[in-house]
């Protein structure tokens, strides 16, 4: 596995050139549509169907994406495999690219702390927090294949985190919980959003409560939603035209942080725009969110 | 200060399906033939989305009227960057009769609910080719209208509109709240990817009635007939410009 997925790592250097070939010299492989969650056919069909690539604000991650060079990305029609029924693992989502970004422009908000990624997909905000120096990194998907996508990905990028299919947002608060939440692109559903906001104000109401830390390109839920306390707006990053075309109707990707978490004192900026927030300049999310957008959007 | 839009997209026959008429002359065939987005609606999207894109609008809201299988219109808007739709559930002998001025009256109230300030529709469906909704919703909503858009730009507060009419274009200047109808060659509409299919499953569309709106339906126009229009009979060859001309000099066109 490991073998496979480093090879793959350095074809994919020199194939991001010339994916459509290939793509084409994969698909002419067979694989078994059907089988359990492990093993060997997810792997061959992962292999397959995706390509190992930077999401495009993240040159330092590969993960196995659905890009314009695959197949996929180009189908009307559902995927007849089962593994690609709605791959949301399949893309690095914007709200997941900001968070990351942001992490890993910013390490010493992760350094050493205890994280949960909640809804992880690809895994790719927990994977930034390893490579910032989180101590430990649990990520949270209820779909059992992302959950598989996790581990290979973070092979792929040489760093361990512990990854579990278990619904958080049903269980009571952990007596032990995290230092800190990343929630990358978790309001891209209304019902979702308002579970997670039950589920944030459970959190909130520890002692010791968690720093959360959202990635949103501004999704009608996150800004309809009654969020259980404000947040700021961190950082704002321009989608690089690839995530745009993934993203119809979007162009920022935005990340929020809780109101009294402390400024990160530097950032830096990589092929992106970033627009340090000011108190002055930030908005508070929360029922006013929407007046509050459009003044600095 | 960014906008609301409103759109309007139609479930039509799909444009390279070829319409059947029913044997009892009722209507045209719809059952299993495929249905697809009204193309000028497209286009109306499209431009709704582009200005969400270049910050001019805050929210775009895509309305469509008619039966369940709207949806399905609704969710290719919503892939192509729309927020959020609203599905006006209109079936069986109500669709059949259902008429611009009843889509009108629809278009209007929801614009007004839901504070838009901008209604972008096409300029005419491509199965009943009434061209008359945006018309008829702005003189409702008594808001200045812009039809036939080959070019909108948001000039401070205004819509500046180049219009294709007859005699080539005109430059139109209205005034925020507006209803705009889209021609041709306003966009060229994007494609649909898997990324924005899948996402737009989850966005949210809300289901009402014309009822829950407060509109009548009534139907006030009554289907005589409908007919294939006559074939056309086959023409013939000459062989020679004076064999053309002594023909058309025969039929009386010359
Ligand atoms: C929009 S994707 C975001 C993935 C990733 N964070 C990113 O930004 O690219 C949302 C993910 O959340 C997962 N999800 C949905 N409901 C969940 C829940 N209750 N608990 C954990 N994960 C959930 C989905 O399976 C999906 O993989």
């Amino acid at each position: 596995m490991a073998s496979l997925t480093a090879a793959r790592s350095k074809f994919s250097v020199w194939a991001r050139g010339s994916a459509c070939g290939i793509v084409h010299f994969l698909s002419s492989r067979t694989f078994c549509s059907k089988g359990a969650i492990a093993g060997k056919n997810i792997e061959q069909a992962v292999y397959q169907e995706t390509l190992l690539s930077n999401p495009p604000l993240l040159p330092e991650i590969v993960l196995n994406l659905i890009t314009p060079d695959c197949r996929l990305w180009w189908s009307k029609v559902e995927a007849t495999n089962t593994w690609f029924a709605d791959p949301f693992w399949a893309f690095c989502w914007p709200g997941g690219q900001a968070l990351s970004r942001y992490i890993l422009d910013n390490q010493k908000v992760v350094k050493g702390k205890n994280i949960y990624d909640v809804g992880s997909g690809s895994g790719v905000c927990g994977i930034a927090a390893c490579m910032a120096g989180a101590a430990h990194v649990k990520a949270f998907d209820i779909d059992p294949v992302a959950c598989k996508i996790v581990e290979l990905n973070a092979t792929a990028n040489k760093v361990d985190m512990e990854v579990t299919c278990q619904n958080i947002l049903q269980e009571t608060p952990d007596k032990d919980p995290p230092n800190v939440i990343l929630l990358g692109d978790m309001f891209y559903d209304e019902a979702l959003a308002l579970q997670m906001c039950h589920w944030l104000k459970c959190q909130l109401e520890n002692p010791q409560p968690p720093m959360v830390l959202i990635g949103d390109p501004g999704r009608w839920a996150f800004c309809h939603s009654t969020h259980p306390f404000n947040f700021r707006c961190v950082a704002k990053y321009l989608l690089p035209p690839t995530c745009k075309e993934e993203n119809n109707g979007f162009v920022h990707s935005f990340v929020w942080e809780q109101w009294e978490s402390i400024l990160p004192q530097e950032i830096m900026t990589m092929n992106v725009e970033i627009h340090h927030m000011t108190k002055k300049a930030s908005a508070k999310v929360g029922q006013c969110l929407r007046q509050a957008l459009p003044s600095w959007v | 200060m960014a906008l609301r839009v409103l759109v309007g997209c139609k479930r039509v026959i799909d444009y390279a399906v070829r319409i059947r008429v029913k044997p009892d002359k009722t209507g045209v065939v719809t059952d299993g033939i495929k249905h697809s987005m009204n193309p000028f609606d497209e286009i109306a999207v499209e431009e709704a989305v582009r200005m969400k894109e270049k910050k001019i609008a805050s929210e775009v809201i895509a309305v469509s009227c008619g039966p369940m299988q709207s949806q399905e219109t609704l969710r290719t808007a919503l892939a192509m960057g729309v927020d959020r739709g609203i599905h006006v559930d209109v079936s069986g002998k109500d669709y059949e009769l259902l008429q611009p001025i009843h889509v009108s009256k629809i278009l209007a109230k929801i614009a007004q609910e839901e504070k838009c300030d901008i209604i972008l529709l096409g300029k005419q469906a491509i199965d009943d080719d009434s061209n008359q909704t945006a018309q008829m919703t702005a003189s409702l909503l008594n808001w200045p209208q812009a039809t036939y858009a080959s070019k909108i730009e948001k000039t401070n507060g205004e819509l500046q509109v180049l219009r294709e009419i007859d005699g080539g274009l005109e430059t139109v200047r209205v005034k925020i709240p507006a209803v705009i109808s889209a021609d041709l060659r306003l966009n060229e509409p994007r494609y649909a990817t898997l990324p924005n299919i899948m996402k737009a499953k989850k966005k949210p569309i809300k289901k009402v009635t014309p009822g829950d709106l407060g509109v009548e339906t009534d139907p006030r126009i009554e289907i005589l007939s409908v007919e294939d229009p006559p074939e056309r009979q086959a023409g013939i060859k000459v062989e020679d410009v004076d064999t053309l001309i002594a023909k058309l000099k025969e039929v009386g066109r010359i």
